[in-house]
């Protein structure tokens, strides 16, 4: 996704739409849509490179989405928070991975392990 | 349900209009027939059917029920009124209790014509229980045309299904999901929706299982097929024992689609093609990794 559209917006905002795709992404998975589900993991990714440019990186803000009710917007969030709230984004990571409530349980897992295993070194 | 079944109102109508009536009835017949064997084909495919399978001896709780017998599995009961006895699951705890059954069908002699959803009943539960659950989804009383919108159903019944028991009694133990005629088309879903409440299984387990076909389940690839073949493995790895294992058919297509959407631990990449310079050790390790963070093999 081209960021030209997002640095008009705030981070509160920007915040909102990356809550906003992570619940449409939930539904693509829900629907075994691969091609919808990967367009809108870039989507989220043009997001949160969108806050780490701000200013003192604003992925920070993202850390209040680990209560969203949504189950794929909380992993999305502490997936993209893993490089500036480390304890925190593993914390809820690990969360989800014990909520047991899958395919979202899984996904969490597997980013632990390959955080432990050093595949995944987040920047 | 078929909307055909209204045969009060449809007597009436035919009464009131004699130039049609005959016609009326006939067509009405030949629905009536056409329900009976749509009852009995969905009754055929309940629970897995198999002549062979075990039934609870009578004189039981439940006697006279299908059961799995096996692996803490809980057992599976359609009844064509929604009656029946849950029994126990094989660790002796009462199971939760899932009738798919419209809430007001019990009460009122009206048929279901019409009804866009049919609502859950939750039966056996203490009020603090249901208070934990969300509520559950709604099945559409007629069949989704497409594939994905029957398959979302299912897995909304399923996820939800196990959702519930985990809240409930702390592990997928013990759902038994009870199917009225309200929610008919369901039947052809049911083996993938109870095989999605399995505990996880060791991996021996699972692949000696693949040895035997059960609806509801796949032969999972653990180092995956296509693309071990494009790297040139031999077919007896690929198709070799030690690579497959048959696991619940929700659990497959949850795996798959991970497998095959980028993601943030690969680097953007999926973790297919994450593993594709990888070689087979490492291929089957992620595999193996896999099966049990989705829950699917005990870790």
């Amino acid at each position: 996704m081209r960021r030209d559209g997002l640095h008009r917006l705030s981070v509160e905002e920007l915040v909102e739409r990356f809550a906003a795709f992570a619940v449409e992404r939930d539904e693509a998975i829900l629907d075994d849509d691969i091609a919808k589900s990967s367009r809108l993991f870039w989507k989220l990714d043009a997001v949160e490179k969108e806050l780490k440019a701000r200013p003192g990186d604003q992925r920070t803000a993202l850390c209040q989405l680990y209560a969203h009710r949504n189950l794929q917007v909380r992993l999305d969030a502490a997936k993209a928070t893993l490089a500036v709230a480390p304890k925190a984004a593993r914390d809820a990571l690990q969360s989800i991975q014990n909520a047991r409530e899958y395919p979202q349980a899984g996904d969490a897992g597997m980013c632990l392990w390959a955080l432990d295993e050093g595949i995944f070194k987040p920047t | 349900m078929l909307p055909v079944s209204s045969g009060a109102p449809a007597g009436r109508d035919a009464a009131a209009c004699p130039d049609g009536g005959l016609l009326r009835l006939r067509w009405l017949a030949g629905a009536a027939r056409f329900e009976r064997a749509l009852r009995r084909h969905a009754y055929a495919l309940k629970a897995n059917f198999n002549p062979d399978q075990p039934r609870v001896p009578a004189g039981e709780p439940g006697g006279g029920q299908w059961t799995s017998g096996g692996g803490g599995r809980a057992t599976l009961i359609a009844d064509e009124d929604g009656e029946g006895e849950a029994g126990q699951t094989d660790e002796g705890r009462a199971p939760l209790r899932i009738t798919i059954y419209p809430r007001d069908f019990a009460d009122e002699s009206e048929p279901l014509s019409g009804w866009p959803f049919v609502d859950f009943v939750l039966r056996d539960l203490l009020p603090s229980d249901l208070l934990r659950l969300d509520p559950p989804p709604k099945v559409p009383a007629r069949r989704p045309e497409t594939t994905r919108q029957r398959n979302r159903v299912a897995k909304q019944v399923a996820y939800w299904a196990a959702r519930s028991a985990l809240r409930i009694s702390g592990g997928p133990l013990g759902i038994v999901i009870t199917l009225a005629e309200a929610a008919i088309w369901l039947h052809e879903m049911y083996p993938a929706i109870q095989s999605y409440q399995d505990p996880p299984k060791s991996l021996e387990d699972s692949q000696k299982a693949v040895a035997s076909r059960e609806k509801g389940y796949d032969v999972h690839h653990i180092v995956e097929e296509d693309a071990a073949r494009k790297a040139g493995f031999p077919e007896h790895w690929i198709n070799g024992p030690d690579n497959l294992v048959r696991i619940p058919r929700l659990k497959y297509w949850q795996v798959t689609g991970w497998y095959m959407t980028p993601n943030k631990e690969f680097d953007g990449l999926s973790p297919r093609s994450y593993l594709v310079e990888k070689d087979w050790v490492e291929r089957q390790r992620v595999g193996i990794v896999a099966l049990k963070l989705f829950g699917v093999l005990k870790p």
